[in-house]
């Protein structure tokens, strides 16, 4: 991502050019929406909650002094939008795993998935990443998928680092142990 | 401990981006475009409410009502109130010299009064538009 072109549509946005913001909407849309998403567990809702975070980041442009990059700084408002909404819901629980995966089974969850189809490993993934807890599922998707340091992901999460690496670390075995609570009837299901 | 978590990576990269709906650049462009336009713009409201144009158009018909009730004979019910005097003579140099009268001096006065009025009023409208 290009942090001087984002700037260069932030200045305009800023000199009055409101069509400018739609560049950086559109660069940013499918990570927001997704990290959303995975964190309150509704398409419907995670939209709504996306449009406000863009509204809300155009209405605060001016206050980016561009000290971090673009992105941090919108996901720091996504991540807290999200939160803010999860807590105005009372009942909010997320699906413990299924089965305690063990060290040496992890290669065998891996191999399994690379035997199923390319479609319906995308849709196991996505769903197991769905029953991680909110802030996992924000801390997998920020450090593996978009690639933040863990100092960015301080800034956007405000966790401490400690934190953030102790959290990484359950959220990889969650999620291979979800993964294995999808592959395992998946293997067992007779072909043909 | 590393080497088997290594391959998460390629798992979360594969699970992707999720996308919203088509229409979501359009709603959040319209969401901020009504923003920027209900900042840049004056909200307008009239001066006179209708609730004010009501009390108005009512004293008015009250007042040519109540002329109906007077034969225009006889002293007016002003007359029978004990107006306090004024004179005001002054003489500027030899030549100039003025005089005003009662009907002027309560003229001014009462224009005054409203002037302090309004500016009581103006000053508070001002404080409610523009203040942060």
């Amino acid at each position: 991502m290009n942090h001087h072109t984002d700037q260069y549509y932030i200045n305009r946005c800023l000199e009055g050019e409101t069509n400018a913001f739609s560049y950086l909407v559109d660069q940013y849309k499918d990570f927001v929406y997704t990290i959303i998403l995975r964190m309150v567990k509704n398409k419907e809702w995670a939209e709504e909650i996306a449009q406000d975070v863009f509204v809300k980041a155009y209405t605060s442009l001016a206050n980016y002094r561009g000290d971090a990059k673009f992105s941090t700084w919108l996901y720091t408002i996504a991540y807290r939008k999200a939160l803010d909404a999860l807590k105005s819901v009372k009942n909010q629980k997320t699906i413990d795993f299924i089965d305690d995966v063990q060290e040496g089974d992890i290669g065998s969850v891996t191999d399994a998935l690379m035997h199923l189809e390319l479609e319906e490993r995308k849709t196991i993934i996505k769903n197991s990443i769905l029953k991680l807890k909110e802030d996992e599922a924000a801390l997998i998707t920020l450090y593996y998928f978009e690639e933040k340091s863990v100092k960015e992901i301080q800034d956007i999460t405000k966790i401490s680092v400690d934190n953030i690496k102790i959290k990484l670390y359950r959220s990889r075995k969650k999620l291979y142990d979800y993964l294995n609570g999808y592959i395992q009837p998946q293997i067992s299901k007779p072909k043909g | 401990m590393k080497n088997d978590f290594e391959d998460i990576k390629r798992i979360v990269n594969e699970a992707g981006l999720e996308s919203p709906s088509s229409g979501f650049l359009q709603s959040v462009m319209n969401k901020v475009e009504e923003h920027s336009m209900a900042t840049s713009r004056v909200k307008y409201s009239p001066l006179i409410t209708k609730r004010g144009w009501l009390l108005l158009g009512a004293i008015v018909l009250g007042i040519v009502v109540s002329l109906l009730f007077f034969d225009g004979s006889g002293d007016s019910w002003l007359s029978a109130i004990a107006w306090p005097e004024f004179s005001l003579d002054a003489t500027l140099g030899s030549k100039l010299s003025f005089q005003l009268y009662n009907t002027t001096i309560y003229g001014l006065v009462f224009l005054g009064a409203l002037f302090a009025i309004q500016v009581i009023f103006l000053n508070q409208k001002i404080k409610n538009d523009f203040s942060v």
